[in-house]
């Protein structure tokens, strides 16, 4: 009986690691570095906006002077805008790039169905 | 709705009102002698009890123990007096305070060295942090090309999104 | 043979955990997605195992198996089976046991937050708390196995120690031990970061100030409750002793506030990255100190329940996780350079240095009054105590100051403050502190130290409100009624807020401390029954003593009748227990608490006739303390509670609306 308990145990850990290499992974999880660049404008992105509320509220409040207040909202504001043109810079990027390679796609394609008809 | 600066100065004064009833009993009463004992007995550590005085402890010993310091203390012994009795009996440990003496003295000279060494650890701190440079990123002001039409296109669009004030200068401070 | 699955399970677990250690690092190492899984599962599956074993131990305990050594050790046959609980961490198998089911646990959720977001990180992460698990399991296999049997089985077990048999029992150790062993998780993050070559990045800072602020919470309410159980079981009128074990407690705790106002700088500016390393390996490296205090260390205590030689190997490992960790950051520590630059010497990221060093300061006294009597037997063969009396004195000071600054901080902007500003928003906190110094000078008693430490918090209160209605103001002027704008500005600045609410519980707790310290009025008196006694406007009659026998302790109750004034306030039955068995007294204090004052009656012995000596304490404020706790709880969860900001997403124009030469 014992020896039929023991086995059940020993299974539990057995079939939790060899699992990956069974049942395969859905996804690399590699494959989107944390500290991508897009991650880095994301968290810029947060602080920049995190960064003009706190300082309009303090503004509002009284702890920040009109001339500070009007600086500190040059800096963030120009952050905010670099990190947002950059991103959408590359998504534009990516757009084109993805744009071009499906009128590729679509040309061999043509050239595919052409061959073939041409063959039969 | 009540203005809040009302129910601010409202709770402030509820709370003042509050703090002072707790601490009104001033226990006049209480004998002189008596506060005495219990200054002392806070003082002295319980030899057999791991680290608790004889004010706090259970322990016969201890209980003996306050009966001697009260039965002194009514005999005109002075609070040092008494110490240095038990510090014959038991030893130096059984005070619960490092004599300033000796190596007891090392005890208290730390903490005040401690907090000069902080005060001078904050200034020397911002003082570097102040003149060290960032590392430069990759995304900066400098090198990212934008018309000034386009900043200010980009500060509309962003404005909106945080609902910001879009004029800098700001209300003028409630009286 | 359950008991014998159980400890298969307990190796079972050994062998798992050291699997995920190495399948993470080595799946990390070669970018192997299976390899990180599979160590991830070895890792989730100690959860399970642990269980088992658990389970195991309960149903010794339940089922009186004292061939079971720990059960022998720690229960015996008239011990309510409800106490099982408390057993189970009481003795120090046991309560390694505890430790590592409560961390997988915690582990395991803590994995599953940081996988998705750091995939890079959080192989590392996985590994080092699974070393973390692997030394509690390497203790308990090889030196000190919760199941392991004894050659002799007795007929009976040797009860529970008494002084664990009170409800505060059965959640302060549990609480506190949990907050220290979570520190881990905040570590393992950090150090899992920068071990990954991400230290100068800041994506790990996210999850890290989160389980900083889990794991702060935690020990919070560990000390609060520690506090409280000595309040209301030890039976000497107070609640903080400077204890060793106490003091191993507090010192994580201080890191660990340090750490959550210091992790936020890290956030919006890309600053101390070097320092929140720094401090998230000292405060780890406390909170194994305080594990290894607790665990029957070189300095004697009241705790001291669990005596044992194994605290050496807890002094062991936190010299080995100090070392590694040092090393680590040393090698990396060119990757932590700041992304951002301290614009003004007067400003929020300077005030939270100052914070986090007053709090490092309080922490190095503490450490350094906790160890001194093994330093001063070691330099000069003459054994010195530090007490309470030490403690008061020297700490008292700067942990008034750190509660000073929590009043000016908050009114400081991010990147720079100019001294007219801060003149200006520190005008009303001022004069309310003024206020109230000035009454308490005329009306109260002359209490100099005291009246300054009340209008400290005065002025932290009022700082506080003063934020409050201002921010409500000027919501109010874009057209919000009050209620609204008050709630939507709640909403909106939660972590600000949130860490407004954790304040005012400070303060609480502050003004609890400051009145029963400075305030409060105790006597120690003789009565007989009939006696009739008063003390302020309390009168109270000691009516009689009634005695309870049971197997294990002799009980004697003392009946009073209590008026504040003519007002009849009802029965105390302040009582003593005598446990042979232990040669331990314990006593139980009545209390009759309000939020002005606790009247409290504690007997010390009783002689013959019912003639007994009580101790009678009037306790200002101590209410506060504990009603700080709910507080601080609600005010760790608004700045915990996660919030969607506009993304770039939102902002997104339609394509042919781009401006032209994007």
């Amino acid at each position: 009986m014992l020896i039929i308990i023991a086995l059940a145990l020993a299974l539990i850990p057995t079939i939790a690691i060899l699992w990956p290499f069974v049942v395969g992974v859905r996804r690399d999880e590699f494959a989107e570095d944390e500290s991508a660049p897009i991650a880095d404008l994301m968290r810029r992105w947060d602080a920049a906006v995190a960064g003009l509320k706190s300082s309009e509220l303090d503004h509002a409040i009284g702890n920040l002077t009109d001339q500070d207040y009007r600086t500190i909202r040059r800096q963030l504001m120009t952050e905010a805008a670099v990190v947002l043109k950059t991103m959408e810079f590359e998504e534009a990027e990516e757009e084109q790039m993805l744009t071009a390679v499906r009128t590729e796609m679509q040309a061999v394609r043509a050239r595919v169905v052409g061959e073939t008809i041409s063959e039969s | 709705m009540k203005n809040p600066k009302t129910i601010l100065t409202v709770a402030l004064a509820a709370l003042a009102i509050l703090a002072l009833a707790c601490t009104s009993n001033t226990g006049d009463d209480i004998p002189e002698i008596e506060r005495k004992t219990h200054s002392l007995n806070k003082a002295i550590m319980c030899p057999v009890c791991p680290g608790e005085s004889i004010d706090q402890s259970q322990n016969p010993l201890a209980v003996s123990m306050r009966g001697i310091v009260a039965e002194k203390l009514a005999d005109g012994w002075t609070g040092d007096q008494i110490k240095d009795f038990f510090v014959e009996r038991y030893g130096p440990s059984v005070l619960l305070e490092p004599p300033r003496e000796g190596i007891g003295l090392a005890a208290w000279v730390l903490p005040p060295v401690a907090v000069v060494v902080a005060i001078f650890a904050v200034f020397v701190g911002l003082r570097w942090m102040r003149r060290t440079t960032a590392i430069p990123s990759a995304v900066t002001s400098e090198n990212t090309v934008m018309t000034l039409d386009e900043q200010e296109s980009y500060f509309r669009r962003i404005e909106v999104a945080l609902d910001l004030d879009d004029t800098p200068d700001g209300p003028s401070l409630p009286s | 043979m359950i008991v014998e699955s159980g400890q298969l399970a307990l190796v079972l677990a050994l062998l798992a955990t050291g699997y995920a250690v190495v399948a993470s690092v080595m799946g990390v190492a070669r970018r192997s997605p299976e390899l990180v899984m599979s160590g991830r599962y070895g890792f989730y599956s100690t959860v399970i195992l642990l269980l088992v074993a658990t389970a195991a131990l309960v149903y010794a305990f339940v089922t009186n198996d004292f061939s079971v050594r720990y059960v022998a050790e720690n229960s015996s046959l008239a011990m309510p089976k409800a106490y099982t609980w408390v057993a189970l961490y009481a003795g120090n198998a046991g309560s390694m046991l505890f430790l590592a089911i409560i961390f997988s646990a915690f582990a395991l959720v803590a994995v599953g937050t940081i996988r998705k977001r750091l995939p890079y990180t959080a192989p590392y992460a996985t590994a080092i708390m699974a070393m973390v698990l692997l030394f509690l399991l390497a203790v308990m296999v090889f030196l000190a196995n919760p199941l392991s049997r004894l050659d002799v089985v007795p007929l009976d077990g040797q009860g529970i120690n008494p002084l664990l048999v009170h409800f505060g029992m059965f959640i302060h150790p549990p609480v506190q031990m949990t907050g220290l062993i979570v520190v881990a998780i905040p570590f393992s993050i950090a150090m899992g970061a920068l071990l990954a070559g991400k230290g100068g990045n800041d994506e790990w800072v996210d999850l890290g100030r989160t389980w900083g602020m889990i794991a702060w919470l935690i020990l919070t309410l560990g000390l609060l409750l520690g506090s409280w159980w000595a309040y209301t079981i030890l039976g000497w009128g107070g609640y903080w002793a400077w204890d060793p074990v106490e003091n191993s407690a507090l010192m994580p705790w201080l890191a660990m506030t340090a750490f959550v106002h210091s992790i936020m700088v890290q956030k919006r500016r890309g600053m101390f990255r070097m320092w929140n390393m720094v401090i998230i390996i000292i405060g780890f490296t406390l909170a194994q100190l305080g594990m290894f205090i607790n665990r029957g260390g070189p300095v004697p205590s009241v705790h001291s329940f669990a005596q044992s030689a194994m605290g050496w190997i807890f002094l062991g490992f936190m010299a080995f996780t100090l070392v590694a960790s040092i090393a680590v950051f040393v090698s990396k520590v060119d990757t932590l350079k700041s992304r951002g630059r301290l614009e003004s010497m007067l400003s929020r990221e300077s005030a939270f240095l100052a914070q986090n060093i007053a709090f490092l300061a309080v922490a190095f006294v503490t450490l350094w009054g906790t160890v001194f009597p093994i330093f001063s037997e070691t330099a000069s063969d003459v054994t010195i105590t530090v007490g309470q009396p030490f403690f008061n004195l020297v700490n008292g000071p700067l942990l008034l100051f750190i509660v000073f600054l929590m009043g000016v901080g908050p009114l400081l902007p991010w990147r720079r403050a100019t001294i007219g500003s801060l003149i200006r928003a520190l005008r009303i906190p001022l004069a309310a502190a003024g206020v109230i110094g000035l009454i308490f000078m005329i009306v109260g008693p002359r209490q100099p130290v005291a009246t300054v430490a009340f209008m400290t918090c005065a002025m932290v209160l009022a700082g506080i409100g003063q934020e409050w209605v201002r921010g409500t103001q000027s919501r109010h002027r874009k057209g919000e009624n009050y209620a609204k704008a008050f709630m939507m500005l709640l909403s909106a600045n939660r972590p600000r807020y949130g860490g407004y609410v954790v304040h005012i519980s400070i303060i609480m707790l502050a003004a609890g401390a400051i009145g029963s310290s400075f305030y409060s009025v105790q006597r120690d008196l003789v009565m007989s029954p009939g006696d009739t006694e008063t003390i302020g406007e309390y009168t109270f009659t000691y009516t009689g003593t009634t005695h309870q026998s049971h197997p294990d302790r002799e009980e004697d109750y003392a009946q009073f009748e209590v008026y504040s004034g003519d007002t009849y306030l009802g029965e105390m039955e302040p009582f003593r227990a005598v446990y042979p068995d232990f040669r331990i007294a314990s006593t139980r204090g009545a209390i009759h608490s309000t939020p002005i004052e606790d009247f409290y009656i504690v007997p010390s012995e009783f002689s013959d006739g019912g003639q007994a000596v009580f101790r009678v304490l009037i306790n200002p404020m101590v209410w506060w303390m504990w009603a700080s706790g709910p507080i601080m709880i609600l005010g760790t969860l608004l700045a915990l509670a996660p919030r969607r900001e506009p993304s770039p997403a939102t902002l997104r124009v339609p394509a042919g609306m781009r401006p032209a030469g994007v």
